[in-house]
């Protein structure tokens, strides 16, 4: 059962999860709760705001510039928030199978696709000929990577 | 009038303006800045923060927050 789900984002993304989590604890008289990273810039953002909590994520040395990328920092931020699931939105690690690995690394529930899921869909051929295989109808191409200009015009 | 000061930071202009309104209808005057960390500010004049800090803290606590924020 999840309980504490932490914010791997800002903004927009961020504000949606808190009202699906408010219309969730409304519905079924729970008391999940979020708990947003940000920035110390970011204290004064609506998003934080809105969360329950807050847990100030910040550049380390030799780190990403955007804490929101660096895996070193979400870790800390995410065992500070003593999250039991992670929500990242999009955009900034939603698409990063390495954050997926962390998450079940900590033990904490990644809400979204399996890394395993997010390499294999990850790569544009891959996932058509996987697409191929499961049947979707496709519009007609070259069934694998194309290296010449002549090979592109056939 | 005070000088004015940050309120809150908005991600965009939907945002920054469900903030405005709220502000306006408590009769807090406010404008928006480009900010350098975030998208935008949202300035009060000086002596409203505090009671520009209670209409944020009563947006916060609403059961549905604005649709666009």
């Amino acid at each position: 059962m999840i309980s504490r789900i932490a914010i791997v984002n800002r903004g927009e993304p961020a504000v949606r999860l808190v009202r699906a989590v408010r219309e969730w604890n409304r519905e079924r008289d729970s008391d999940v709760r979020v708990i947003a990273l940000a920035t110390a810039a970011e204290r004064g953002a609506m998003f934080v705001r809105y969360a329950d909590e807050a847990i100030t994520i910040a550049p380390r040395v030799g780190g990403e510039a955007n804490p929101y990328l660096d895996l070193a920092v979400l870790r800390e931020a995410i065992i500070a928030a003593r999250a039991d699931a992670v929500w990242v939105g999009w955009g900034f690690v939603a698409e990063r199978p390495e954050f997926a690995e962390l998450c079940d690394e900590l033990g904490v529930t990644f809400i979204g696709p399996p890394a395993e899921v997010m390499r294999k869909l990850g790569d544009k051929i891959g996932s058509k000929l996987l697409a191929e295989q499961a049947g979707v109808p496709m519009a007609p191409w070259s069934g694998g990577p194309v290296t010449t200009i002549e090979e592109a015009g056939r | 009038m005070t000088a004015m000061v940050q309120v809150a930071l908005a991600t965009d202009l939907a945002e920054a303006e469900d903030i405005q309104e709220a502000l306006k209808d408590a009769g807090i005057e406010s404008e928006l800045e480009a900010g350098e960390e975030y998208p935008l500010r949202v300035l009060v004049p000086g002596d409203s923060i505090e009671a520009a800090q209670d209409v944020l803290d009563a947006m916060a606590d609403l059961d549905d927050l604005p649709p666009d924020a």
